[in-house]
C-alpha cells in the first residue's frame, strides 16, 4: 500500500529473488542449523531442527509453488535453488517456524515503502498472492511477504501447540 | 530410554530397541520365514516400511531387516546398518509438530541429538 507508515523488516535470499518478512515475528537467524529431512512431510517442508529443545519445521519457500509463478516453478523444480545457509526463526502464534534464507539484511526507517502496484512488477518469479507489496533494496526490490497468509498456507496453524516437556500428551515421543 | 540406532541412505534414525522383536540379514539367514515377499507354509506376511521410497532415495547395497512389534503388529523395516544401542533420556527427544505430514499416519515420533547430529526416531506404532 503506497504510502503505509514504513515498517522493519528482515529480509533475505530465496533462490534468485529477495524477500522479506516483518522483523517483529523473527526471533533469530542461525547459521549452518543441522537441518534434518522427514520422510511424509509436505514437499516445502525442508525438515526439521532441534532449536532451543523444540523440534523446529523448517521450510523452504523455493519449494512452495503457490509462492511463485510456473516458470519460476519449473525452474526450481529442475534444481536450481542453492543451498540457504542460514535459518530464520519466526515466532507464528505459538508455533515457531523456520524459513531458509540467505544474505540476511534488515531494511528499516523510510527508505523504502510498500507499493501493492510494484508487486505485480516481481512477477514472474513471486505471484502477488502472498506478497503484502515491495519495498526498494540496496540493489534490487525486495518481495514483502504477508505472514498472515503465508503461514497457515504453509500448514502452520494459528495456533499451534508448542510441544512441553511436562504435556506433551500423546505427542509425547517417549511416550509418558 | 534404549533406542536402535540405524541408517537408511542419508537418513539417520533411531527406534525404539524393545520394539525390535529380530534383526534379519537375509545373507545370513535366507530361509527365514520372516523375511519380507517370501512365500510358503512357514511364511509370514507383514507391511514393509522402505524408509529408501519414503524418502525419495533408491535403495542402494546391502540391507537388513528389523521386525518390529507394536500392539500385536508386526512390521519389517530395511534399514542399511544398525550402529549401536543407546540410552537416550526421554527429556532429549522433542515431539514433531503434526503439522509437518502430509498425510496420516505419522512415521515418527519426535527428534533428538546424538554427537553426529539430529535423528528422527521412528514411531513402531504408526507402522500398519
Amino acid at each position: 500500500v503506497s504510502g503505509a507508515p514504513a515498517a522493519r523488516r528482515l529480509a533475505f535470499r530465496v533462490g534468485a529473488t529477495r524477500a522479506a518478512v516483518p522483523l517483529a515475528v523473527v526471533r533469530e537467524v542461525v547459521q549452518d542449523a543441522a537441518i534434518i529431512a522427514v520422510p511424509g512431510s509436505h514437499p516445502h517442508v525442508a525438515g526439521v531442527a532441534l532449536h532451543r529443545g523444540l523440534a523446529l519445521p523448517v521450510y523452504d519457500l523455493a519449494r512452495f509453488p503457490p509462492l511463485w509463478s510456473a516458470e519460476a516453478g519449473r525452474r526450481f523444480a529442475a534444481g536450481g535453488v542453492p543451498r540457504a545457509p542460514l535459518l530464520i526463526v519466526c515466532a507464528w502464534g505459538e508455533a515457531m517456524v523456520g524459513l531458509l534464507g540467505d544474505e540476511v539484511d534488515l531494511l528499516e526507517g523510510e527508505a523504502y515503502e510498500l507499493d501493492a502496484d510494484a508487486a505485480t512488477a516481481l512477477s514472474p518469479v513471486f505471484l502477488t498472492g502472498q506478497v503484502k507489496g515491495t519495498a526498494a533494496g540496496a540493489a534490487d526490490r525486495i518481495a514483502c511477504l504477508d505472514v498472515q497468509k503465508l503461514f497457515p498456507s504453509l500448514g502452520v496453524p494459528d495456533e499451534a501447540l508448542r510441544p512441553a516437556r511436562e504435556d506433551a500428551g500423546e505427542d509425547d515421543p517417549a511416550g509418558r | 530410554m534404549k533406542l536402535l540406532l540405524v541408517n537408511v541412505g542419508r537418513g539417520r534414525y533411531a527406534v525404539a530397541a524393545d520394539a525390535v522383536t529380530r534383526i534379519i540379514d537375509p545373507e545370513l539367514e535366507p530361509g527365514s520365514p520372516l523375511l519380507p515377499g517370501r512365500t510358503g507354509d512357514d511364511a509370514e506376511a507383514y507391511p514393509v516400511l522402505d524408509l529408501h521410497a519414503a524418502s525419495g532415495e533408491m535403495p542402494r547395497g546391502s540391507t537388513v531387516y528389523l521386525v518390529l512389534e507394536a500392539e500385536g503388529r508386526r512390521t519389517a523395516v530395511p534399514v542399511d546398518s544398525a550402529e549401536e544401542i543407546c540410552e537416550v533420556p526421554a527429556t532429549a527427544i522433542a515431539p514433531l509438530p503434526p503439522f509437518i505430514f502430509a498425510s496420516a499416519p505419522r512415521l515418527f515420533r519426535g527428534l533428538f541429538h546424538d554427537p553426529a547430529g539430529p535423528r528422527l526416531l521412528l514411531d513402531e506404532r504408526a507402522l500398519r
